[in-house]
């Protein structure tokens, strides 16, 4: 029972992003403060129903016998149900009009949103929105190198191994070009081989054993290998193993199977 | 990017929806004119998602090709605007002159009340709705869970399959195997590719720049009307409920899991329209039937709701009857009408049989 509170505790935490979410929870919880004695059409529409949502997050039998088995690592979306920004918002427009000047008002208003504006994190910033590198808001890279493998017309489905910057981008862009493991590598979408496995291992290091990744490209039919030369020490030739250097794009340098 | 395109973005999230959600506005009988428009807005939208599932689900099942599904959704979106076409000839031809003029006279009284303060609030709120919705649509986000929908999206869009391609390798699989399994039940991404199609937009383009840009004011629409309910109509209260509201999610980023950072960093996928989309119409319908003791008209929007979550999402399968379980309840202990509950709840099933598959899909 205790690991179940602990995990709903975590999930919850994760929810709203450990301290940073807290401030914004303590408004939260003074606006459903003033919705319990605000009146009986308040606590029909908004508060009971949003005590009865967090009941259920915070309930550790359905954690046990449900969460963790159907909603397991994504536990968290449940806490989306609970209306917390209509609430505050709400519940601050109310506290707002309880003043009969409009100076106060005003003043009561910017003080809100000072509030939330100092104690939150802002959506829009440099790690979150950049400029577009091009229209399909990939990046440029992904693309470059995608164009260039699909140049080749070598077949309708090649194959290919790109570094892990390039991974989840290719084929969001083309789907003529299919990757040896894509996101798979990282536990995502489904299981990955354990020949894709060594390759992906390979191309983490900063000097990959090509010996292990062109045999292991060969036997699975990779037409394409594309390393990154700032990040990977490679010969500048993979003529003896069984592929030609075919382009470079960029930073990028793609080979192609003899 | 082709103003074509743009144009065609235009057409099929905001005239066609507004169009088809006459009927419904017609059936709920709105009388105000903003009201109406937005209701009709929104409730267009939820029936063209929940059309696309109706269609998505047997079609993938029966390995049916992209072009087909787009015909026949294509074919149902013509139906219902005909059907809205006939119900708004008959409410030009049927209302009295005189009742018209009434209306008019009852609409500019309640014009006169307005402040200056209601207008100033309405600008400022307008600006803030349309700066979160030209951000994502300007700039660029990535995120790599797109790695799976956008790749579904192209494969299905260039090879006119229906979750046959895995989304990595491009190998052919059977759209009974892998994570994709369950996207069976929840086929967002096919009703994406379906939108490109008729849009004639890459996938990318269409999710990541264009979409955000409507859907967006869409799901500010939906807080509008709840703000409508909850302020009595009190426009002044409702335009700084935005205001307030906008604020909040615009400082809503202390982590990436929260209602503000899925509604304006990646409103494009499915999980994300369940958090800032379908949650909201959900609790604006409920704020409608919980302010009755006896059934109303807006119940019937409950399991057309209930498809179009599944359309979005497998949490949307999971969180839709939660919410129904949890109002029906709340209903019942206060109104003790037996009769309202056991019908919201009954508005889960289409959920509960999308629930069985994904259930047993995810195990």
């Amino acid at each position: 029972m205790l690991t179940d509170c602990i995990a709903v505790w975590d999930n919850f935490k994760n929810f709203i992003g450990g301290r940073a979410g807290i401030f914004h929870w303590l408004l939260f919880c003074a606006a459903m403060l003033v919705l319990l004695f605000s009146g009986k059409r308040d606590r029909k529409l908004m508060f009971w129903p949003t005590v009865l949502v967090l009941l259920f997050f915070f309930n550790p039998f359905f954690y046990r016998f449900v969460g963790n088995r159907f909603l397991s690592g994504v536990y968290w979306r449940l806490m989306w149900m609970a209306p917390v920004g209509v609430i505050t918002a709400y519940a601050a427009v109310r506290a707002v009009f309880r003043l009969n000047r409009s100076y106060l008002r005003a003043a009561a208003g910017a003080l809100f949103i000072v509030c939330v504006i100092v104690t939150g994190e802002r959506m829009y910033q440099q790690k979150t929105f950049q400029k577009a590198e091009n229209i399909y808001k990939l990046p440029q890279a992904a693309i470059d190198v995608s164009d260039a493998i699909a140049a080749a017309g070598v077949n309708w489905k090649v194959r290919s191994v790109v570094p892990n910057e390039l991974l989840c981008y290719v084929r969001q862009y083309r789907c003529d070009i299919g990757l040896f493991y894509g996101r798979n590598a990282g536990g995502f979408i489904s299981d990955i081989g354990e020949d894709e496995k060594r390759v992906y291992e390979e191309m983490c290091k900063e000097e990959p054993d090509i010996e292990t990744v062109t045999q292991l490209c060969k036997k699975n039919e990779v037409i394409f290998i594309c390393f990154n030369r700032n990040t990977h020490r490679i010969p500048d030739d993979l003529d003896g193993y069984g592929y030609e250097h075919y382009r470079d794009v960029g930073v990028y340098r793609i080979f192609i199977k003899s | 990017m082709k103003y074509q395109s743009v144009l065609s973005m235009f057409l099929l999230f905001v005239v066609i929806p507004v169009w088809i959600g006459v009927i419904w506005v017609n059936f709920l009988r709105i009388k105000d004119r903003a009201e109406a428009f937005f209701m009709a807005w929104i409730t267009g939208i939820v029936t063209m998602f929940a059309v696309g599932q109706i269609v998505l689900v047997p079609l993938i099942a029966a390995e049916a090709t992209l072009t087909l599904a787009v015909s026949v959704i294509k074919m149902l979106y013509t139906l219902l605007a005909v059907i809205s076409f006939y119900l708004l000839l008959e409410h030009i031809f049927g209302c009295s002159l005189e009742a018209e003029k009434k209306q008019a006279r009852r609409m500019n009284a309640a014009d006169e009340k307005k402040s200056v303060f209601t207008a100033v609030f309405g600008v400022a709120a307008a600006v803030l709705i349309f700066l979160q919705a030209f951000v994502p649509a300007y700039y660029q986000h990535i995120d790599d869970d797109d790695s799976r929908f956008v790749a579904e999206e192209v494969s299905a869009v260039v090879h006119d399959t229906m979750l046959k391609d895995d989304p990595i390798s491009d190998r052919f699989m059977y759209w009974d195997m892998g994570e994709t399994r369950k996207d069976l039940a929840s086929p967002w991404t096919m009703y994406v590719a379906a939108c490109c199609r008729i849009v004639n937009l890459a996938p990318a383009v269409f999710s990541h720049t264009l979409f955000p840009f409507f859907m967006i004011p869409i799901c500010y629409a939906v807080f509008f009307l709840i703000g409508c309910i909850l302020f009595r109509d009190d426009r002044e209260k409702v335009f700084l409920f935005l205001i307030f509201l906008s604020v909040l999610l615009i400082w809503d980023y202390t982590s990436t899991h929260t209602s503000g950072s899925m509604l304006l960093l990646r409103i494009w996928q499915g999980k994300a329209l369940v958090a800032g989309f379908f949650i909201p119409v959900l609790l604006l319908l409920f704020y409608r039937i919980l302010q009755q003791r006896e059934s109303v008209r807006e119940m019937a929007l409950l399991p057309v709701v209930s498809f179009a979550g599944s359309l979005v999402s497998g949490i949307g399968i999971v969180i839709v009857p939660i919410l129904l379980a949890i109002y029906g309840l709340v209903d019942f202990i206060y109104y003790r009408n037996l009769k309202k509950t056991l019908a919201v709840w009954m508005s889960a099933a289409p959920c509960g049989i999308y629930l069985v598959y994904y259930l047993n899909g995810i195990i």
